[in-house]
Formats: structure tokens, sequence, C-alpha cells
């Protein structure tokens, strides 16, 4: 084998070769670096979604409704597109993260383990600090179309049919008030005693409140569980709610029929 | 080659901060490391001689260029024989062939069954040392280059890792795999 040692040398001089600055060496893993992040935020803002979306139930919701309708409930009305999101960008991120410099000298575990755990307390973060509910507001003022899928607590809290309703009280009686529901149907709603959160809740002219009850007829529901919305939800119901009672009682095809009462 | 000679006291992260703002260090580095690395892509390539001679400079010239961002926790074999691989994998596709046809020297097959103290191989008679050169020469290219850095190169598990930038546990699982196919295949020849 020939001595390169003095060719080389040559050439380098000859060239005039000189070592490259980092930045443009390493500007690809800058870049991986970059996307990791935007993934991890995106991923963390997902996150924020699904919790605020899923917060929503409470374990009232189990007591009065049971575990089989609940998990129906859940299935049918379960944040969906922020958990596509918050999953792709998991997979995104370990992805970018790989392809940065040293990437490849951790296990796929490891990545995992530590993307999971930042978008996780970055998501618990933006919850904490309301950041979730300031989205949600953005997009359902500025893309009402895709309320469905961006907010699907709406369609959750218009299930008269599976005793949820959900709306703003409209005039209070002695042991009722009427409430006019997130699609603007008009409701008697009843309550006693037994009534759960009553105590709690404002049942004043103008409070948003959600009600877990039973429907006892056309517009007529008798709480067994009232809880109180934020003043500035909106609320506001899919474009088609398969459960609202204008429909006569008949359901369109293609969406389930109400589940039967609670035991 | 007296400058050179007098660089040879020099570490090898001494010599690269040099070379910086001095070329002629870097020939000293090129001196440790040409005959390592030509060896290195003669195992790993089905090249001709002045094809490896090419992609050796080749390396070299990438490594100076990229000095800047030498990693001082990587040695700097690690560091050279990384580009060296990039680099011979970059010529083979531009060849536009797979690697099959690379030949070990039957005294490389000689230290590499050696050096392997799982593998009870016996090579009694030079036909018996051809058909396990034929073996290891028919290795998928990703087992055969581990098993190269490991029982050739004589790398440790993190340098092939750095080597090849892949996760340890991935180098650890290449090289069972490897071993184990090496085997199974001198034991339907009843070499074991």
């Amino acid at each position: 084998m020939k001595d390169f040692s003095k060719t080389i040398v040559e050439k380098i001089k000859e060239a005039h070769i000189i070592p490259e600055s980092k930045l443009k060496l390493q500007w690809k893993s800058y870049l991986f670096w970059i996307i990791m992040l935007c993934f991890i935020i995106l991923g963390a803002l997902s996150l924020s979604m699904v919790i605020f979306n899923i917060i929503d139930i409470d374990p009232r919701f189990l007591k009065y409704l049971g575990l089989q309708r609940l998990i129906i409930i859940l299935f049918i009305t379960a944040p969906y597109l922020w958990i596509v999101l918050s999953l792709s960008a998991l997979i995104f991120g370990i992805l970018a993260f790989r392809k940065t410099t040293k990437g490849y000298r951790y296990s796929t575990l490891f990545i995992v383990s530590l993307v999971v755990l930042i978008i996780s307390i970055l998501g618990i973060f933006s919850h904490i600090l309301k950041i979730n509910n300031r989205m949600g507001g953005v997009l359902s003022k500025n893309a009402p179309n895709f309320r469905d899928f961006t907010d699907p607590r709406g369609a959750r809290w218009q299930r008269p049919g599976d005793g949820l309703i959900g709306g703003e009280i409209t005039d209070v009686g002695m042991d009722n008030f009427d409430l006019r529901s997130f699609d603007n149907q008009d409701w008697k709603i009843s309550y006693d005693q037994k009534t759960e959160g009553v105590d709690d809740v404002q049942i004043t002219s103008g409070e948003k409140v959600g009600i877990i009850g039973e429907k006892t007829g056309e517009f007529l529901m008798h709480a067994f569980s009232i809880r109180q919305f934020p003043s500035d939800w909106s609320g506001q119901p899919p474009s088609l709610d398969p459960m609202s009672p204008d429909q006569g009682g008949k359901f369109p095809n293609g969406f389930p029929p109400p589940l039967p009462p609670p035991f | 080659m007296e400058v050179l000679t007098s660089y040879s006291a020099m570490d090898d992260n001494e010599l690269v901060e040099s070379s910086k703002s001095n070329p002629e260090v870097f020939g000293e580095l090129v001196l440790r490391y040409q005959e390592r690395l030509f060896r290195f892509i003669r195992r790993i390539s089905y090249f001709c001689i002045e094809d490896i001679e090419d992609i050796v400079q080749e390396t070299f010239i990438k490594a100076y260029r990229s000095l800047n961002i030498f990693d001082t926790d990587l040695k700097f074999s690690t560091w050279i024989y990384q580009i060296a691989r990039n680099t011979t994998i970059d010529a083979i596709r531009k060849k536009h062939t797979r690697p099959q046809t690379v030949c070990l020297e039957q005294e490389d097959v000689i230290k590499f069954l050696r050096s392997d103290s799982d593998m009870q191989i016996n090579l009694e008679t030079k036909e018996q040392l051809k058909i396990m050169q034929g073996i290891i020469n028919t290795l998928p290219h990703k087992y055969r280059e581990v098993m190269i850095l490991r029982f050739l190169e004589e790398k440790n598990y993190e340098e092939i890792m750095d080597i090849i930038q892949k996760p340890k546990g991935t180098v650890a699982a290449l090289i069972n795999r490897g071993r184990k196919m090496l085997f199974d295949e001198a034991k339907k020849i009843k070499l074991t």
C-alpha cells in the first residue's frame, strides 16, 4: 500500500481545503432537533386537548350511567383528532431524535420513554396553565365546522337519550328550572334533595350547567347530578346531533340508539 | 518526513487540534491510520486496490473538512472508521452493486475464528479453511461488517456502535446472529 500522507497534505494545500464550520457540517442535525422540538410541542398541545376533553368525565358519570354506558359514550365522543395527533407527534418526534448526530446511541425504549415523558409533562403543564382551554376557544371560533372533531365535549352533552344534557339556565322554578340546550332546545329540568351538586351549583338564570339524569318525557328530564360549566364554554353541539329529541325519537341510520336507563 | 516524525509524540486529539491550523500535522494522522483503514475497507468491500486507495484518500479529505465536528468523546480511530465506513458505503452505492464478492484473506479467517472463543470450529486442513472462508464471505453484509469490526479490527461494542451508528443492543444482536449463522453453517459441513 502506498503512503498517502504526503499526497493528502499536498491535496489539502493545493485545493485550499480548510475545516468547515460546525453549522455547515451539522445543519441537518440542528434541523432534526428543531423538528423534534416542534413535534414535542405539537404532541404536548394535543395531549393537553385530550386531557381537556377526557377530564370532562368525572366519577359521577360512572355512578349514574353505569360502566357499560360510560364506555360507549367515551368511545363515541373520544377526542380522536387529538389522540391521533398526539400519537403522530410522538412517532415523528422519536424518528427525528434518531436522526440527530448522537440519536443512534440510545435504545428505542429510552427514546420512547424520554419523548413520552417530555410530552406528558408539557401536556399536563399546558393543561394547568389552561392553554388547552384557550386553544379550544380559538379553534371553536375560527373553525366552527370542525368543532365535532376539535371539541367532542359538545356532543357528549347533547345525549338526552343517554341521560346527558347541557345548556344555559333560562328560568328558575321551585324544584325545577328551564334549560336552553346548546343546540337551542328548551328543556324542563326537575331535581330534588337527592340530586347531587345542587347546593354547590348556582341554579340561576344565565348559568351554564350539565345534567346527568333521566329523560322522563318530551323535553323533560329529571336530574341525578348537576354540574356547573365555565361561563365561557360555548359547548356548541356538533352539526348533527343524532340524539336530539326533535327527531321524534327516531334515529337516523348509522347512529347508535340511546342506551337503556341506568340501574 | 522529519516534520512528520516530530509530531509522533503527540496524541490523536492534540494532532486534530493542531491540524485545524496546520495541514502538515494532519499527515501524521494519515500515517497512523492509513494502513488500518485500507485493511478495513478491503475487508468490507469488494473493490480493487486502486479503488480502495481512492476511498482511503477520500476518507482523510472528508475527515479534514470535518475536523471542527470531531467529538472528543469518541476516539479518533472510531471517528475515522465511521467516516471510512460511510465513504465505502457511498462508493458501493455509486457502483450500484452489493458487496457480495468481498474476500477475506485466509489469515483473516483464521484470526476471525480464533478471536472468538465461543466459536469452536475445527480447521485442520487447507480445504476446511477454504470452505470456512467461503462461508464468511457469503454472510450478509450487515453481519459480516460487525463481525469484522469485532474480531478482526478488535473494536469493542461501544466503538462498533459509533462506527456503524446503530444502538448497542443492535450491535450485540447482529454479532450474535452472525456468529450463530456461521456456527450453523459450519455444523452443516461438520466442522464443529
